[in-house]
């Protein structure tokens, strides 16, 4: 059964790349341009990983992280972070938040395919 | 010197030169006091012993007076002489035996002749000082005269006198002075340290805004000019905090959207680099499109933070030609021609060609007219409309070229008065339902557009009824021939 990834993202031009790169590999991806959208896509679809940007207006990435992760329905999801600033504390704040990866902006599409790759352990 | 220490020491003196002027004055009263309370004892007794001269003399019983006399002198150390005479100066009673049944000389007795009531007389000695005190009592009987009593005094015991007693009062004096003294240091200290003490506070809370800390409020008790102080360093450092804040946001938001092209640019690059010929052959031209887009998107965004240090240093240039204004609407018109399409908005064009020429840097008023349509265009619903005009308007001395851009928004929220702080730098509208998808911008546009039209000597300004109604917004720039 193919698995379901949801991308989180409020550039649209980066969605589309990755949700092309990832299909490419022949996993099921549906899009989301804002935090309330990721939120109702999740209870929605039930997405095995999520890939979360960061810096989004109004509801940041880690907003929905946190509200991810206090829903023990989620327990089992995956989620990557992406952010355009490469600094430590960032990293630090979302793997404190409970996500799984952590990838900076900009990325190599293959890179992002591979760590997807290994997260939902293929 | 420090303040504390000045307040303290001021206090201090103050204190003591109080304490000074306080025994000065208690000094001489007492003084007075004494003198006076010694005269006051010096006339009753004077009274007394002119009764007892007029019992005497009615019972006719001498030798009670006789040892009354005695007893007088014996009892009062300053007592030098007792004198009992009659009415002829005849001295009846005299603490000297020698002196006893002798006239009275000449001098005490047209003294005791003048007087009426009890009357105090200095006797001086040959160098002028006083020797003694004659207190001078007239004795009667009823109405008449029956004899004079003099009781004298001498002056050395007096002063001695009045000498133990000041001395009495001295000492306490001392006492309480050094007690005062040692209570004066005591409060100046605290005084001082009071004063200092909320002035070090508003120096500790400068010190930590200094430090970048704006959080520092200061609570300074009182009613007074310090607790004043106090509140308007706090404004002050709200406001810095506001602005800081802003900064921030400004610098974070910068990034951001100086990052997100980048990041398009490289990712997109990488995939057609790795992606293979196939992919390319069917997602190329798109992703170069992209790449493209993205690399535009980011040259706007550098020339925008550029123009805006340009115009904080003063070293804008304008490079002026006479232009139809057809021309740079034209030219805007084209840029935005796919936007308007995506977002199903209708723009309309209400721009007669036969307007004069009007003298203008095509570029910048490109770049204007852009700022405007993009923010119509971004804050426009999907089915909107945008109207875009241009008027030739007579009024006197100089005709001038009115463009409005007129939208379908949702206006903007704020009362008439506020609505131009969307020309300032950095503002940008939270809350404001932004149509469309496309990156927030770093709120400059506005701020650089105005800068320019004003440069070109004209105005510009926004008219926007009370959100709500759906009239939309209108910005509207004048530029003059």
């Amino acid at each position: 059964m193919a698995k379901k990834i949801l991308v989180v993202d409020d550039e649209i031009d980066l969605l589309k790349l990755v949700k092309r790169c990832l299909e490419r590999c022949n996993y099921k991806i549906s899009t989301a341009e804002s935090g309330e959208e990721a939120l109702n896509k999740i209870y929605a679809e039930s997405p095995d990983l999520v890939i979360l940007d960061i810096n989004m207006p109004n509801m940041s990435g880690l907003e929905v992280c946190k509200r991810i992760r206090t829903d023990p329905l989620y327990k089992k999801m995956r989620i990557v972070m992406l952010t355009v600033k490469a600094a430590d504390t960032d990293k630090v704040k979302g793997l404190n938040i409970g996500a799984d990866e952590y990838l900076a902006k900009p990325f190599i599409p293959k890179e992002l395919v591979l760590r997807v790759k290994n997260i939902l352990g293929e | 010197m420090k303040l504390g220490e000045r307040y303290f020491l001021s206090t201090f003196i103050l204190v003591i030169l109080l304490l000074i002027l306080l025994s000065i004055s208690t000094e001489l009263f007492f003084r007075k006091y004494i003198r006076e309370d010694i005269r006051k004892n010096q006339k009753s007794l004077a009274v007394i012993y002119s009764h007892v001269c007029e019992e005497a003399l009615v019972s006719n019983d001498f030798l009670f007076l006789i040892n009354y006399t005695k007893r007088v002198k014996e009892t009062n150390r300053m007592v030098s002489y007792v004198i009992f005479m009659d009415t002829k100066s005849f001295i009846l009673v005299h603490t000297n035996p020698e002196l006893l049944r002798t006239q009275a000389p000449v001098d005490l007795e047209s003294r005791t002749k003048k007087i009426s009531g009890i009357t105090f007389f200095n006797n001086l000695s040959k160098d002028g000082s006083i020797e003694t005190t004659d207190v001078i009592s007239p004795v009667r009987q009823g109405s008449n005269r029956v004899g004079t009593a003099v009781i004298g005094y001498s002056q050395s015991y007096y002063e001695t006198l009045v000498k133990q007693e000041l001395s009495k009062f001295h000492l306490y004096f001392l006492l309480i002075g050094l007690l005062g003294l040692f209570a004066g240091y005591i409060l100046s200290k605290i005084l001082a340290r009071m004063m200092i003490l909320r002035i070090n506070r508003l120096g500790d809370a400068v010190v930590a805004m200094s430090q970048g800390n704006f959080d520092a409020n200061i609570e300074l008790k009182g009613n007074d000019e310090l607790s004043w102080l106090g509140g308007e360093f706090n404004n002050m450092a709200k406001k810095l905090k506001e602005v800081d804040e802003i900064k921030q946001s400004f610098v974070s938001n910068v990034t951001h959207e100086l990052r997100s092209p980048i990041a398009a640019i490289e990712s997109y690059a990488s995939e057609m680099l790795d992606g293979g010929i196939p992919q390319f052959i069917k997602t190329g031209l798109n992703d170069i499109t992209i790449i493209r887009n993205n690399a535009m998107r980011l040259l706007r965004l550098v020339n925008d933070l550029l123009d805006t240090s340009k115009m904080e240093s003063g070293q804008f240039e304008l490079n002026m030609r006479h232009v139809n204004i057809t021309s740079p609407i034209d030219t805007v018109v084209k840029l935005y021609e796919a936007v308007k399409i995506e977002r199903k908005i209708n723009l309309i064009l209400d721009v007669p060609h036969n307007i004069p020429e009007v003298l203008i840097d095509e570029d910048r008023i490109i770049q204007v007219l852009s700022n405007i349509l993009n923010n119509a265009i971004k804050f426009t619903p999907e089915n909107g409309e945008i109207i875009l005009s241009a008027k030739y308007i007579y009024e006197k001395p100089k005709p001038y070229l009115k463009v409005c851009v007129k939208d379908t928004g949702n206006g903007i929220p704020l009362p008439k008065e506020q609505q131009q702080i969307i020309f300032d730098k950095f503002t940008q509208f939270k809350g404001i339902k932004q149509y469309g998808k496309g990156p927030k911008g770093m709120g400059l546009g506005l701020h650089i557009s105005k800068y320019l039209i004003e440069l070109h000597k004209g105005k510009i300004w926004v008219e926007s009824p009370p959100a709500g109604t759906n009239i939309g917004t209108e910005v509207i720039f004048t530029l003059p021939f």
